[in-house]
């Protein structure tokens, strides 16, 4: 493997190991090795992170993005983006269970400000929706799901954020034309800065993302009822993720993407739901739904009651409409709105 | 000279992103399913573009960092090729031990490259025509290991449609082998204007206005779809017609190019033949392309010695640097692909096989496969020290002055022959070892009768010396006597004394001499005795041979009369191999005559060999050769302007069909040409038409939700009803005043044909798809979307569910048989089942249709089933041998919704998207005494030794 992913690795590495401590068995060498194999590392680091980090990490490191080029300049910015969507996700849904659950309250201005930006993510919203709720957890003291994330909400980490908006509006638009050698130049930068970044959510690497495709209900006579949790796990370098089974006394949202903090405790979790959902799950059994892709998608734009996602595996857009709960995840994300700031401004028509 | 964007016969590739065109949609589908499972099985005919379709469609749906594939072909063993594949894309060298594995040569890979692993088997059939058992069952278990393990590799496996049914071999370690698969039809005639006017745009030739269109016509006359494979070649021969004469400027693609080319016949053999032609010696290239085709009419990788090997088989030796020259000359001239790395050669395309194919004569086809034969014996004799036995050798006897065997193989040969000989040599000894215990037994016989006749001597001188020792006793009395009468006169008595003692002395003498000959008597006696137990002995033994040797000769019988049988046996299953390869022959000849000729001597050897009455190659061959005598369209009538959406048979003949038009017709086929009498028009599309059991009303249901009543003998609407605000979907009799239907709901309603009142009865769990009535037991089946088939017996209270069969598809169709014992269950993905109605068990699942089952018929007798699918097909089922292949109709120019057999007893018919309808003979035998009367010849010499083989008599085919 080319070296020019080694300084990422070893420091995102040393970072996530804080956290999960079993992976240090991954830095000391084989005994018929002479070093540790940085490639396990680099593996470890994409099944560490959520899947939709995870993915854009292996494409990073992937064969085809190792030359200082055009084309890993690209994945960079990528890789950034998907990392900030993810948070700004996890920060949007954290502050929709404050309003709902405990009564938070929102002012008109981020209302406004919130309608207008979530309705056509960016980079730069992503970055916007960061500060501004990370800010207001604090004011509010929000004891938050990720407890580390107070740790990270400062200033420090959101210049780290704000350096890519210019760098991904400019360049990663092709505003401006670059030489082979700004080009190589920046993309050392650029890995710099994105270590940076993982390094600082590492923590993130503790907490699990998954998919509920199901809870059964066991009753058996006399005793109390029990929830057996299909689970797939999300965190994999591969998207065949791996499956297991929970039995709990209490159970967690179904077919629902869960970021939970651990598969044993079934009411620590934030539902992701619709800002994240997974069509695998869906039975394709109407003409109709032959062309959604199975896949993680992320949620992109909300027009004229449409909801448009982005694939994370799949790189080509792809209409959900069909889907059989498209209609639920409709009403779920005009609820979020309504809660979060005015549905009429986001959804003119 | 300019560059072609045709590709010609080869695949596309990656790279070929900008000349791609056509498969848009195929290419969509691909990507949606690769992402659905961890194998995803590409399959249909030779020449669809399946390894283009993944090769350059799906590849350039992938960024680069998503995407690495590793192609694999079967190479000498599939398992290798894996291997030696896998190695190539490996960067790290794994530290070399035993304990590697393809799984974790393959984690390797990843990590080196940390990209998905797709692995494409490409002319995945290969496996099952070179492989053996012990090759598929080791790779198919490296498949699941890799499956299983945490790796980020997927399966793409590419085959030919045909050799789908040898994966099923597969399903017991891969059941997910079928799960996820893709059937890649041939392209439609508007996808291929597409293929034609894309590259040309990219390569900047200019097309004139309907050049497309007239191309295709002129390919491929009245045809919905284009073989790719003639397209190519015909545009690259177009296109080096153009460019000879344009040398520079503008490339132009016109109406008048294509008049000046005439008429277009097989551009793919026209081609070969033109090709070979060119080469000084063709008859040796011929000869040499003949080692790169299969048994089964595929292409084949082989190296140069291969090739060379092969045509001494077929008795020609060319010498190395000979073959070497020709092959270098078939690559040239684009016939053969250059070496691969492992330096073997193949042709470009199956179709080029399936044209050599057809030049190989039965002959040669024979030779090989007598040399097969022996290859796998010499194989068999080095692993288990086999040899070939007297039956064996007298097979390949005929042929093998013209074999050219290796020494090795020859050795084998007459070692065998030697060990044959030895054998019959050790059954003479046998029998000598016979005939000498025999002696012996004779013998012992002679020696007991001897001893008898001793004994019985030895006897006799007993009796004489116990007659003479009485005497002596006598005598003793008589001097004892003397001597008291001597006591009394004494002078007297010392003479009589004297005397008596000298008489004492003779008795005593004699006394011993009795004795010594009754001892004597008595060891012969003894002697005797042992004599006999000997000889009884010896008997037994012999008895014993004797027995021995009768279950020997037994055996031996036995043995004669099983390698007479496995002679008839074989003898009968070459001649039915021969009729099956000619019935497909039959259906690829252009000449009509032999068309006829050849289908129906292949018609003649099944049916004198007691073959399969239903033989699918047999009789699409003898279809092939009616439609080839017969007028274009001959069992095509139009009826419709849309689909055939109901189609009934009245009587023997007489048909009623409704269609997606809105017209009512009935059709006599009686008459040639079919009469036609339109019966009504309504503004509406029909959906579903039923008779009732007593045939006088017929039913038909609209997509508006209307239902007419029809009087089924004078053909006059007797009602209109309008009961639904959707589509009335199917519609059912019984046998007494009831009429069923249903909508898109899950309701079905129950209408007093006396009264028209309706009674609803709710259904649970799926929309009602289709309904069956079963009069006997009184039974109506109800297939649901769900997949499930609800069993509701009916009573003039209602009907109350009795059972359910379960399933997952939806089902679209169901039909009870007329004996009510059988329901046959359609479904969406173009399964069939046949649930057994007194056991409530699934009896058999009939895999064929690639689509949806739109119909499903049994015949008066029960005999057969006729299915009709989306596919474009419909089949008839045999179902008294179930698990023989079922006869295809795939002459049909759209989706088959309808299907029905006539109730003439001698055809079927069938109701197509496109408003035809079709009619095709049942059996076999129908055809067989048509088309002999069309044609007026019988074959040449010539053609029986192509067509049928040098080494069978020839016969008439036809009676001329």
């Amino acid at each position: 493997m080319s070296q020019v992913n080694d300084a990422l690795i070893h420091g995102v590495f040393d970072e996530i190991v804080k956290y999960r401590p079993a992976l240090a068995k991954y830095l000391i060498a084989d005994e018929d090795e002479s070093e540790v194999d940085i490639r396990i590392l680099a593996d470890q680091i994409i099944k560490s992170y959520p899947w939709p980090i995870g993915v854009e990490l292996r494409r990073l490191f992937s064969g085809s993005m190792r030359s200082l080029d055009r084309g890993r300049l690209d994945q960079l910015f990528k890789t950034i983006e998907r990392t900030m969507q993810f948070l700004s996700f996890v920060m949007v849904i954290e502050l929709y269970e404050e309003v709902v659950k405990k009564k938070m309250g929102i002012d008109e201005k981020f209302a406004a400000q919130f309608n207008q930006r979530f309705n056509l993510l960016s980079l730069g919203n992503f970055t916007w929706i960061i500060r501004t709720i990370g800010t207001l957890f604090e004011k509010n003291d929000v004891q938050q799901f990720m407890p580390e994330m107070r740790g990270i909400l400062h200033e420090n980490f959101y210049k780290g954020l704000d350096f890519w908006v210019p760098e991904r509006n400019e360049i990663g638009h092709y505003q401006i034309n670059l030489t082979q050698e700004e080009i190589e130049k920046r993309c050392v930068e650029y890995a710099d800065k994105l270590t940076f970044i993982l390094k600082q959510i590492g923590f993130i690497t503790k907490y699990k993302l998954v998919t509920i495709r199901e809870i059964k209900v066991k009753k058996q006579h006399h005793r109390e009822a029990r929830y057996l949790h299909w689970i797939d796990i999300l965190n994999s370098s591969d998207s065949d993720f791996k499956s297991t089974e929970e039995v709990h006394d209490s159970f967690a949202d179904s077919n629902s993407v869960l970021l939970m903090k651990s598969t044993k405790e079934p009411n620590e979790f934030l539902n992701m739901s619709p800002l994240i959902i997974d069509t695998r799950t869906e039975v394709i059994d109407s003409k109709e739904k032959f062309n959604i892709k199975k896949d993680i998608f992320m949620y992109t734009k909300f027009r004229d009651r449409k909801l448009m996602y982005v694939g994370t595996e799949v790189t080509e857009k792809c209409d959900l409409t069909n889907l059989s709960d498209y209609d639920l995840l409709v009403t779920d994300f005009e609820r979020l709105i309504e809660k979060l700031g005015s549905l009429s401004t986001v959804n003119p028509a | 000279m300019n560059q072609s964007p045709f590709k010609f016969l080869d695949s596309y590739t990656k790279e070929d992103k900008d000349i791609f065109f056509g498969r848009e949609a195929e290419v969509e589908d691909v990507y949606t399913k690769v992402f659905q499972g961890k194998i995803l099985l590409v399959y249909g005919a030779s020449g669809t573009g399946k390894s283009s379709l993944i090769s350059c469609g799906l590849a350039n749906k992938f960024q680069d960092s998503d995407w690495l594939p590793v192609e694999i072909r079967r190479g000498t063993n599939i398992n290798d090729s894996v291997w030696q594949q896998l190695e190539k894309v490996l960067l790290t060298p794994v530290a070399s031990s035993k304990n590697i594995t393809v799984p974790k040569l393959l984690k390797s890979i990843y990590l080196d490259h940390f990209k998905p692993i797709f692995l494409v088997f490409d002319q995945f059939e290969e496996l099952f025509i070179f492989g053996d058992r012990e090759e598929w069952e080791k790779f198919i278990n490296t498949v699941r290991e890799v499956i299983d393990s945490d790796l980020q590799v997927r399966f793409i496996f590419i085959v030919r449609g045909e050799y789908l049914e040898y994966l099923t071999d597969f399903e017991q370690v891969l059941p997910e082998i079928f799960g996820n698969r893709i059937r890649i039809e041939k392209m439609t005639r508007t996808n291929a204007i597409h293929c034609i006017t894309g590259p040309c745009r990219s390569a900047g030739i200019e097309v004139e206005e309907h050049f497309p269109d007239n191309l295709l016509t002129k390919l491929s006359p009245n045809k919905t779809e284009v073989e790719l494979t003639y397209l190519q070649v015909f545009l690259d021969r177009i296109f080096k017609k153009v460019s000879e004469k344009t040398k520079e400027g503008k490339i132009i693609f016109s109406n008048a190019l294509l008049e000046e080319l005439g008429n277009v016949g097989d551009v793919l053999s026209q081609f070969l033949d033109e090709q070979i032609e060119l080469i000084p010696e063709s008859e040796k290239a011929l000869a040499l392309l003949k080692a790169f085709v299969s048994t089964d009419a595929t292409k084949k990788q082989i190296s140069m010695q291969q090739a060379a090997e092969f045509v001494k088989t077929i008795g020609q030796d060319l010498g190395e640097k000979q073959v070497d020259i020709l092959i270098q000359e078939l690559v040239n001239r684009r016939i053969l692909k250059d070496k691969d790395e492992a330096g073997r050669y193949e042709l470009r395309h199956d179709s080029i096989a399936a044209k050599i194919f057809e030049k190989i004569t039965t002959y040669e086809r024979d030779l090989i496969e007598v040399n097969h034969f022996i290859t796998y014996a010499f194989g068999e004799h080095d692993k288990r020290n086999f040899l070939l036995n007297e039956s064996d050798l007298a097979y390949i006897a005929p042929y093998e002055t013209k074999l050219n065997l290796s020494g090795p193989v020859r050795e084998f040969i007459e070692k065998s022959k030697a060990a044959v000989r030895k054998k019959n040599r050790s059954r003479k000894q046998f029998y000598a070892v016979l005939g000498v215990i025999s002696f012996l037994l004779l013998t012992s016989i002679f020696g007991l009768v001897y001893s008898q006749r001793q004994k019985s001597e030895s006897d006799k001188n007993a009796t004489l010396a116990r007659e003479q020792s009485a005497e002596a006793l006598k005598q003793k009395e008589l001097a004892e006597q003397q001597r008291v009468l001597a006591e009394q006169k004494q002078r007297e008595a010392d003479r009589q004394a004297k005397i008596a003692q000298e008489q004492s002395a003779i008795a005593l003498t004699q006394k011993q001499e009795a004795e010594r000959q009754r001892q004597l008597a008595n060891a012969l006696r003894v002697n005797a005795e042992e004599g006999r137990k000997a000889a009884v002995e010896e008997k037994e033994k012999a008895d014993a041979a004797k027995l021995e040797a009768e279950k020997y000769s037994q055996l031996a019988e036995k043995n004669s009369q099983l390698a007479n049988q496995e002679k008839e046996n074989a003898t009968r299953f070459r001649m039915l191999a021969i009729a099956q390869a000619m019935g497909a022959k039959a259906s690829q000849l252009q000449d009509a005559d032999q068309k006829v000729l050849v289908a129906q001597q292949a018609y003649i050897f099944n049916h004198q060999y007691n073959g399969y009455a239903f033989q699918p190659d047999i009789y699409n061959g003898l279809y092939a050769a009616y439609e080839a005598v017969n007028s274009d369209k001959f069992n095509t009538t139009s009826l419709h302007q849309g689909a055939v959406k109901g189609l009934i048979a009245l009587a023997p003949n007489i048909f009623i069909t409704a269609g997606a038009d809105g017209k009512i017709i009935k059709a006599d086929l009686s008459t040639n040409p079919p009469t036609v009498t339109p019966v009504d028009s309504y503004p509406y599309v029909f959906q579903c038409i039923a008779l009732s059991a007593d045939k006088k009303l017929i039913a038909i249901g609209s997509e508006e939700g209307k239902l007419l009543i029809y009087d089924a003998m004078t053909l006059k609407k007797v009602r209109e009803l309008d009961v639904y605000q959707s589509a009335l979907w199917a519609l059912a009799f019984d046998a007494h005043k009831y009429l069923y239907t249903v909508s898109n709901d899950k309701t079905i309603l129950r209408w007093d044909v006396g009264t028209y009142e309706s009674t609803p009865i709710m259904i649970t769990g799926g929309v009602v798809n289709s309904l069956s009535i079963n009069n006997k037991d009184g039974i109506m089946a109800a297939g649901l979307s769900n997949g499930e088939v609800l069993l509701l017996k009916m009573s003039d209270n209602g009907t109350t569910q009795i059972g359910k069969v379960s399933g997952a598809k939806p089902v679209t169709k169901v039909k009870f048989n007329t004996a009510g014992t059988m329901l046959a269950i359609g479904k969406e993905d173009g399964s069939i089942v046949l649930w057994d109605v007194a056991s409530s068990e699934i009896s058999q699942s009939l895999t064929g249709h690639q689509a949806m089952v739109s119909d499903l018929q049994f015949s008066a007798d029960d005999l057969f089933l006729l299915s009709a699918s989306y596919d474009g097909t419909s089949m008839l089922w045999n179902m008294k041998s179930i698990n023989e292949r079922q006869v295809v109709f795939a002459d049909h120019g759209g989706w088959v919704l309808q299907a029905t057999f006539n109730p003439n007893g001698r055809d079927l018919t069938t109701g197509d998207a496109l408003g035809s309808l079709r009619y095709f003979p049942l059996k076999m035998e129908f055809y067989s005494t048509d088309i002999c009367n069309k044609i007026k010849r019988n074959m040449t010499e010539k053609e029986w030794s192509n067509f049928v083989g040098s080494d069978i008599p020839y016969q008439k085919t036809c009676d001329k």
